[in-house]
C-alpha cells in the first residue's frame, strides 16, 4: 500500500531508493486510483510553491546598497597596504552609482506640514551641496592644467568642501544626501594618493570623478519645491 | 552535465550590487517566510549580504551569486532564529502541538499570498521551517536535518503535519470562499 506520505516523498524525488521509486513509477502506471491520487497530492504540493514575492521597497535596497558600500569602504580602510587609485576609485564609483540610481528609484514621499521648517533646511542643505558640486567640477577642469602645488592646493579644498557638505547634510538629517558625499570622498581620496605618490594624474579618473559629479548635479537639478524628496 | 567552470577571481562590488537589484525582492521573502518577522527578516538579508561580501573569495561560481547568496541568507535567517529562542526541536511532542499565532509575532503576509501566508501561521516554527526549506527552497531532508542538527525523520514528520495543515487551512479558506 502506497500511502500520501510516500507520494510526497516521490513527488519531491527526496529520501527514495531506487527501488522505492521504481515501485512507486510500476504501481502509477498499474492503478488509476493511485494515479489519480498521486495528480491529487502533487496538484496540491504544486499550489503550495506558488508564492508571489513582491519587489523590495527602495528604501530596502538602498540600504542593503549602502550596506554594500560600507562593508567595501571598511575593508579598504582597515587594508595594510595602500592600495591603487584604480581600486578605490572603483569601488567608490559603484558606490556613488548605486546610491544615486537606488535614490532615483524612490518615489517622494509627501511631507507633514509641521516639518516646514525641516524642509527649509533640507532645501537650503541641498542648495550648499549643489554649489558645492559645481564648484567642484569647475575646479576639476583648472586640474590638468594646474602645477602640483596647485593641484595639491585645489583637492585639499575640494576635499575638505566635501566632507563639510556631507557633515552639513547629515547634521540636517539629509542621510542619503550624506552617504553619496561621503562615497564620493573614496574617489578624492584615490587622487589624492596618486598626487602623494607622485604618480602620473589619469586622465580616466578624473572623468570618472567628473561623472559622479554631474550625476549627483543630475540628481539635485530638480525645483526648489521638489529637493526635499530628491536624496 | 558539466558543472560551471571555477572562477579564477571573486566577484566584483558592481557583481554584488547587479545581485541586489535582481534578487533582493526574493532574499527578503524566503527571510520572511522563515522569521515571520518583517524587521528581522530585513536585518538577515543586510547581514547575509554583509557575510558574503566578506567571504567573496570562496565563491567559485559553481551556482549563480544570487543564488549562493540567496543560500547564505536562509542560514543567517535560521542563525537568528536560533539566537531568538524562536525554535526548539528537541521535544517532538511539543511541537506537534498546534502552535497559536503569537501577537508579537507580527509577520508582513502581504510579501507572499495571504492565504498561504495566514495557513502557515497554523505551523509550529519547526513545522514552518521544514516546509519553507524543503518545499520552497528544495533543500533535501538530509541537508535540512544536517542544518537543524536533528534526525531525518523527525525533520519527515514535521513537513508531513506542515504539508497536512496547510491543505486543510487551505482547503477551509476555498470552502469559505465558495
Amino acid at each position: 500500500m502506497i500511502d500520501d506520505e510516500q507520494l510526497t516523498l516521490f513527488f519531491y524525488g527526496d529520501e527514495l531508493d531506487r527501488e522505492q521509486t521504481r515501485r512507486i513509477e510500476l504501481a502509477l502506471q498499474d492503478d488509476a486510483a493511485l494515479a489519480a491520487r498521486y495528480e491529487a497530492v502533487s496538484n496540491e504540493l504544486s499550489a503550495l510553491a506558488v508564492v508571489p514575492a513582491t519587489p523590495p521597497s527602495a528604501q530596502f535596497s538602498a540600504a542593503l546598497h549602502e550596506a554594500l558600500c560600507e562593508a567595501a569602504e571598511t575593508e579598504t580602510a582597515a587594508a595594510p597596504a595602500p592600495r591603487s587609485w584604480a581600486g578605490l576609485a572603483m569601488a567608490a564609483g559603484v558606490c556613488v552609482v548605486a546610491l544615486v540610481a537606488g535614490f532615483a528609484l524612490r518615489s517622494p514621499t509627501p511631507e507633514p506640514v509641521a516639518g516646514q521648517a525641516a524642509d527649509a533646511q533640507s532645501i537650503a542643505v541641498a542648495r550648499s551641496v549643489q554649489s558645492h558640486l559645481v564648484a567642484s567640477r569647475l575646479q576639476l577642469v583648472r586640474f590638468e592644467s594646474a602645477g602640483a602645488q596647485e593641484r595639491g592646493d585645489l583637492l585639499m579644498e575640494l576635499m575638505a568642501r566635501n566632507r563639510a557638505a556631507a557633515r552639513s547634510a547629515s547634521r540636517s538629517g539629509n542621510t542619503d544626501l550624506a552617504r553619496v558625499l561621503r562615497a564620493m570622498h573614496l574617489l578624492l581620496d584615490a587622487l589624492a594618493q596618486t598626487l602623494d605618490s607622485g604618480g602620473e594624474l589619469d586622465p580616466a579618473l578624473l572623468q570618472q570623478i567628473e561623472f559622479e559629479l554631474n550625476a549627483m548635479l543630475t540628481k539635485l537639478d530638480v525645483p526648489t519645491s521638489d529637493l526635499t524628496t530628491s536624496f | 552535465m558539466e558543472s560551471p567552470p571555477a572562477r579564477i577571481s571573486a566577484p566584483t562590488q558592481a557583481e554584488f550590487h547587479a545581485a541586489v537589484d535582481a534578487s533582493a525582492g526574493r532574499w527578503l521573502a524566503v527571510s520572511v517566510r522563515m522569521t515571520r518577522d518583517q524587521a528581522l527578516a530585513e536585518d538577515c538579508v543586510q547581514e547575509a549580504l554583509v557575510a558574503a561580501w566578506s567571504k567573496r573569495e570562496q565563491f567559485r561560481g559553481g551556482a549563480q551569486l544570487t543564488t549562493w547568496i540567496h543560500r547564505i541568507v536562509v542560514n543567517t535567517a535560521l542563525q537568528a532564529l536560533r539566537k531568538r529562542g524562536r525554535y526548539a526541536f528537541e521535544p517532538l511532542d511539543r511541537d506537534t502541538t498546534d502552535a497559536a499565532p503569537r501577537p508579537d509575532d507580527v509577520c508582513s503576509l502581504d510579501q507572499f499570498g495571504a492565504e498561504l501566508g495566514r495557513a502557515m501561521e497554523q505551523l509550529s516554527e519547526l513545522e514552518r521551517v521544514c516546509f519553507v526549506l524543503r518545499h520552497l527552497e528544495q533543500w533535501s531532508l538530509k541537508e535540512i536535518a544536517a542544518q537543524l542538527d536533528v534526525g531525518t525523520g523527525t525533520i519527515k514528520q514535521a513537513l508531513f503535519r506542515a504539508l497536512k495543515k496547510l491543505r486543510a487551512s487551505l482547503r477551509e479558506e476555498q470552502t469559505d470562499h465558495d
